[in-house]
């Protein structure tokens, strides 16, 4: 009897299970997903977060680099991210391994002329990768365009042309003293 | 009792710094000309501030200071120490001006560790940077690596003797040719061939992995100038790592080693005598060393089992030990990765290799290959002479370009420069101690400052001490220089306070 009832539980019990498991993975995965880790944390921490589905944010910079049918961006958690006219120190971020149409979306690349958009990307952080030869990474299995990048306008230096020409001018005067002084 | 030094010393010496700084202005046309192409007006304005600052500086001082008279050997020291003092501080005006950095000395230390071929850089937000901005600096590694002494012997300087002792005093002693002038050309021939080969190939291979064209080519070249020159610098702040190629990082090992490899050598291969390679003291010196480095870095890594994988082990180790062994500074791993993820061992490995450096009258920094080679002899020397009767004669050689007898001359030339080279890394690592940075890391970083290499763990930061960031410019200034023309122009200076 009682080996029959562990075979066949009844219904409750069956709903039950499923409530359960329902609970566990919203326990397990939801927080997980939700938890932005920053790639300074991943860095000094690389042990901890191996192997782990991680949320990462950051500015895309650089390239999209497509390999077949995936393709890596890097991805910059640094303040220039979300104030990119001050100076606040190096530049840090992480490389993200993903699908190639996952990045279809992604418009604005960071660069000088550019800001990038700001993506969050959700995937498994490898602290040495063993499919990409020790590469510290992250598997991307999601990823959505958080904030658009734009152009960045770099206002003329007028004040710098003036310096220009006025030192142009000094070096054309020496020039000329240099030939009278010094003919050859 | 010091003899002070004359007018006619000073003149020579400002007239030929002159002629330095005037070669430092036209090598700003060419990231001028790139932000003329990508239409980064802003950057042009800097490189043509910078540009212009040179030639009325050099102007100057080649008019009021004119000069006929060829250098004497105190003289050609003082230039070489003297005007790369002035090219870092004028090459400074591009990169203070883009706006990418805290203060002039920091500018400065980037400009210094590009013309040293350090490849530690204080530039801030380095991934929004000018095309042109990102060229200045990989043209500031490629033109350093060959000596900025060089260029002016190149193009602008006439006469022989005092070119040479100019050519000697910025650290190169290898007369490929008789005549220096045509020295410093075959040396231009050798880089820029190998610049052609090198950037196409492997612009080709960031093409083919994705980049887009135009970029592929701009990232072939700048890797390529860092490579070469053993500089370290990279156009994005993942350094090598950005590219996630092993094709490229293959590609780069061989550049960096032959970029690493003396002139002299390259110039007797170039003229068909290919067994050298084989012989010459610097590549055996070369082939034990790196493989001590590999093995206590390997034994490092594997105690903490960081690349569980085997290739990714061997693929990780050898291109650090490659790249702190050529003094290139390329990394392929988050910099406090070297802390938090390698741990002393392996770090010891690392600052083993970049300690050492690669070969005299190359690219590279470091106590160099020859002189750890000459040294070994010695010690062979000494043993044999105990295990032999007193009578006996033991004569030792080594082989580099020609077989040379082993004399005290070589033995206290080359230990003259490893202690310097051990002194600067010392001092640079007592200060970081001093600030506050945990031994290892701030010995790791010192190594790499003082023998032009460029790895980090994190010490060298915009955030570092001012008091910090000017010894290690004075640690990249002496090791690329190799001391005698810093002591020289000390010299000079205490001559000219003190001297009667």
């Amino acid at each position: 009897m009682r080996k029959r009832l562990r075979l066949r539980p009844p219904k409750t019990n069956i709903l039950n299970s499923v409530f359960i498991a329902i609970i566990l993975v919203l326990t397990f995965s939801v927080p997980a997903m939700a938890k932005i880790v920053s790639s300074e944390e991943l860095v000094e921490n690389a042990h901890l977060y191996d192997g782990e589905t991680i949320t990462f944010r950051g500015e895309v910079i650089g390239d999209i680099m497509v390999r077949k049918d995936h393709a890596w961006i890097h991805l910059n958690d640094d303040p220039y991210a979300e104030q990119p006219s001050k100076l606040a120190g190096y530049n840090t971020g992480m490389a993200i391994w993903c699908k190639a149409s996952n990045t279809e979306r992604i418009n604005f690349i960071g660069n000088y002329k550019n800001r990038g958009d700001i993506v969050e990307v959700t995937g498994v952080f490898n602290s040495a990768c063993p499919k990409h030869a020790g590469d510290m990474d992250i598997h991307a299995t999601n990823i959505k365009i958080i904030e658009p990048g734009y152009l960045i306008e770099h206002k003329f230096q007028t004040d710098k042309l003036w310096w220009a020409l006025v030192l142009s001018f000094a070096a054309v005067a020496l020039l000329i003293t240099n030939k009278l002084r010094h003919p050859k | 009792m010091i003899p002070r030094p004359r007018a006619s010393d000073f003149k020579n010496i400002a007239y030929y710094s002159g002629k330095v700084v005037f070669g430092v202005g036209f090598l700003m046309a060419i990231p001028l000309v790139v932000a003329l192409i990508f239409q980064e007006w802003n950057p042009a304005l800097d490189f043509l501030i910078g540009m212009f600052s040179c030639f009325t500086v050099g102007l100057f001082l080649q008019i009021f200071f004119h000069s006929k008279r060829d250098l004497n050997w105190l003289q050609g020291l003082v230039v070489a120490s003297f005007s790369w003092l002035l090219a870092v501080a004028l090459g400074a005006i591009p990169h203070y001006l883009s706006g990418h950095f805290g203060s002039y000395v920091d500018a400065c230390f980037d400009v210094m560790s590009g013309y040293t071929t350090t490849g530690l850089y204080l530039l801030q937000d380095l991934d929004h940077i000018s095309y042109a901005l990102n060229t200045w600096r990989h043209v500031l590694t490629y033109v350093g690596g060959q000596g900025i002494i060089v260029i002016a012997l190149t193009f602008l300087v006439r006469g022989t003797g005092g070119a040479f002792k100019m050519y000697v005093a910025e650290g190169k002693e290898e007369k490929l040719l008789p005549n220096i002038i045509q020295t410093a050309r075959a040396i231009w021939l050798i880089s820029l061939s190998y610049l052609a080969v090198g950037s196409i190939t492997l612009g080709i291979i960031m093409i083919c992995s994705g980049m887009s064209t135009v970029r592929g080519i701009l990232h072939g070249i700048w890797v390529f100038m860092g490579a070469w020159s053993t500089g370290g610098f990279a156009p994005q702040s993942f350094n090598i790592g950005y590219y996630h190629s092993f094709l490229f990082e293959i590609v780069v090992i061989v550049l960096i080693m032959v970029g690493s490899f003396n002139f002299a050598l390259h110039w007797a291969i170039w003229t068909g005598n290919r067994r050298e390679i084989y012989k010459n003291i610097e590549i055996i010196s070369f082939c034990v060393t790196i493989t001590i480095a590999l093995f206590i870095t390997t034994v490092g890594l594997m105690r903490l089992d960081v690349y569980p994988e085997l290739m990714a082990l061997f693929r990780k180790g050898f291109f650090h030990i490659a790249s702190g062994h050529t003094g290139t500074g390329f990394m392929t791993v988050q910099v406090r990765a070297f802390v938090s993820q390698w741990g002393e061992m392996a770090m010891l490995g690392v600052i083993m290799a970049m300690a050492i450096g690669g070969s005299a009258c190359s690219t590279a920094g470091g106590f160099k290959g020859l002189r750890i080679g000459i040294i070994f002899k010695a010690l062979i020397h000494d043993i044999k002479k105990i295990l032999t009767p007193e009578t006996a004669v033991v004569v030792e050689k080594f082989h580099h370009i020609k077989d040379t007898v082993l004399s005290e001359k070589h033995i206290r030339g080359a230990m003259l420069i490893v202690i310097s080279f051990i002194a600067s890394y010392a001092l640079a690592t007592i200060v970081g101690v001093y600030f506050g940075y945990p031994l290892i890391e701030a010995l790791f970083d010192s190594v790499s400052a003082g023998s032009n290499t460029g790895l980090s763990c994190g010490v060298t930061s915009p955030s570092m001490p001012m008091p910090m960031k000017l010894v290690y410019i004075m640690v990249m200034w002496m090791g690329r220089l190799e001391f005698m023309s810093i002591f020289a122009l000390i010299g000079f200076i205490v001559a000219a306070v003190r001297g009667k």
